[in-house]
């Protein structure tokens, strides 16, 4: 190939070679992509349930549908075997004062069920208490239920027709705090726990709990009604509470599945 | 132009092993100077380096031919004509084909063409950016191995000389 042809050639060999080289290499390629966030996409809509006056037929005022409520309690049977559960027949969402402590002569509820505010966007505004009586307590079992149990748990026979929050068969919680759990759409519950067991003056114990909400709904009827549900859950060491029984271990499970409806 | 994965693969094998070469060609022409004290001349060393880039090729289809027939699969060209192509560079080792040089450098610019072909398929929007970016990536390689094989066949040559130069003893 004669010389001059080699020069032209080896120009434009190298100009087209160059030419790839700016266009395949310009630097400006899409950034890689952010990691994706391992977070939870948590969504909360904006609720407020409050009970007001509990007003019958207020579509407003929020009422605890304690038929369909539960407050259920578990644990592991000698401390080492499967789960021993339970629930407690009695049970309500109002804040007993000390005065409020008696026997009620009622098959009802014998307090309000207004100890309690939901605001699902704002959790610093929610708080709840509680309480059940203990010698409601249903394993299933009455010999037990009503028998060595009310020993063990140092209260009391029940009494048909009464309804018994008396300081030896109550049990309360109460909030301190409510925050949004980060790593879930549930709330994180601090709360302090009441009871006397079987020790000679009621115990007050600070533990922690995770609080989930189950959204409002509203049910197809005659007269249509909304819903919504509220589950807690939280454990707690019985022998804080002079609870001995070696039936039981020391960590006991407690689920408290709350119903409401604005009937 | 769009290969499709596996066509496009065999075209970057090609292009690995011959598009390199036009520049090295070019660029050895361009400075290799007469004064250097070497027998063999610079015709020689680019048509046998070539001729051994053909050879590596030849020995890389075979390979492929046998693994293909190892696991019981059919052998596939997507390229087949310029696979054949690039086949008859070992021709170069002939000294008929080896002492025209510019055959080697016309062989090779067949493969380095397809550079150009993806730049203005590019510039038609028929391609996107990356393909001309791998062209040129294979292009860096290529003219890696073919500096490889020229320097080997350099060395190769270098040694034949020294040896034919070494006076007979008794």
């Amino acid at each position: 190939m004669k010389s001059g042809y080699q020069k032209y050639l080896t120009v434009l060999l190298f100009i087209v070679s160059g030419l790839g080289y700016i266009i395949g290499c310009t630097h400006d390629n899409e950034p890689v992509p952010a990691p994706a966030s391992s977070n939870p996409v948590i969504t909360r809509g904006t609720n407020i349930h409050l009970p007001g006056a509990m007003t019958a037929g207020n579509p407003n005022e929020w009422k605890l549908d304690k038929a369909h409520s539960s407050v259920l309690w578990e644990t592991n049977y000698v401390g080492a075997a499967g789960l021993l559960t339970g629930r407690f027949n009695q049970f309500g969402a109002h804040n007993v004062l000390d005065a409020e402590m008696l026997n009620y002569n009622t098959t009802g509820q014998p307090l309000k069920d207004t100890g309690w505010a939901f605001y699902e966007n704002e959790p610093a505004k929610t708080y709840f208490s509680g309480y059940v009586q203990i010698n409601t307590s249903n394993t299933g079992e009455p010999g037990r239920d009503a028998g060595c149990n009310l020993t063990n748990l140092g209260t009391t026979a029940i009494v048909a027709g009464v309804q018994n929050l008396t300081v030896t068969n109550i049990a309360r919680i109460k909030t301190t705090s409510v925050e949004f759990d980060p790593a879930s759409a549930d709330y994180i519950v601090k709360f302090n726990m009441t009871w006397k067991g079987t020790l000679t003056a009621p115990v007050t114990r600070a533990l922690t709990g995770r609080l989930k909400y189950i959204p409002k709904a509203t049910i197809a009827a005659a007269v249509p009604y909304d819903v919504f549900g509220l589950q807690f859950k939280f454990q707690f060491n019985c022998r804080d509470f002079g609870i001995t029984s070696t039936n039981i271990s020391d960590k006991v499970d407690i689920t408290c599945n709350m119903n409401f409806n604005n009937k | 132009m769009d290969y499709g994965f596996l066509g496009n693969f065999e075209r970057f094998e090609l292009m690995a092993f011959f598009s390199g070469y036009a520049l090295i060609y070019l660029l050895l022409n361009g400075l290799w100077r007469n004064d250097f004290s070497l027998k063999f001349s610079k015709a020689r060393l680019l048509s046998y380096s070539y001729a051994l880039t053909g050879t590596l090729f030849i020995g890389y289809v075979v390979r492929k031919i046998f693994i293909n027939l190892d696991a019981g699969t059919q052998v596939h060209f997507y390229h087949p004509i310029l696979y054949l192509f690039g086949i008859l560079a070992g021709l170069f080792w002939i000294p008929v084909f080896s002492k025209r040089t510019s055959l080697a450098l016309l062989h090779s610019l067949v493969f380095f063409a397809l550079i150009p072909l993806d730049i203005i398929s590019y510039a038609r929007g028929s391609v996107e950016r990356e393909q001309v970016g791998n062209d040129m990536n294979v292009l860096s390689i290529s003219i890696i191995f073919n500096v490889s094989t020229a320097i080997l066949m350099f060395i190769f040559l270098w040694l034949s000389q020294k040896k034919r130069n070494r006076p007979e003893n008794g």
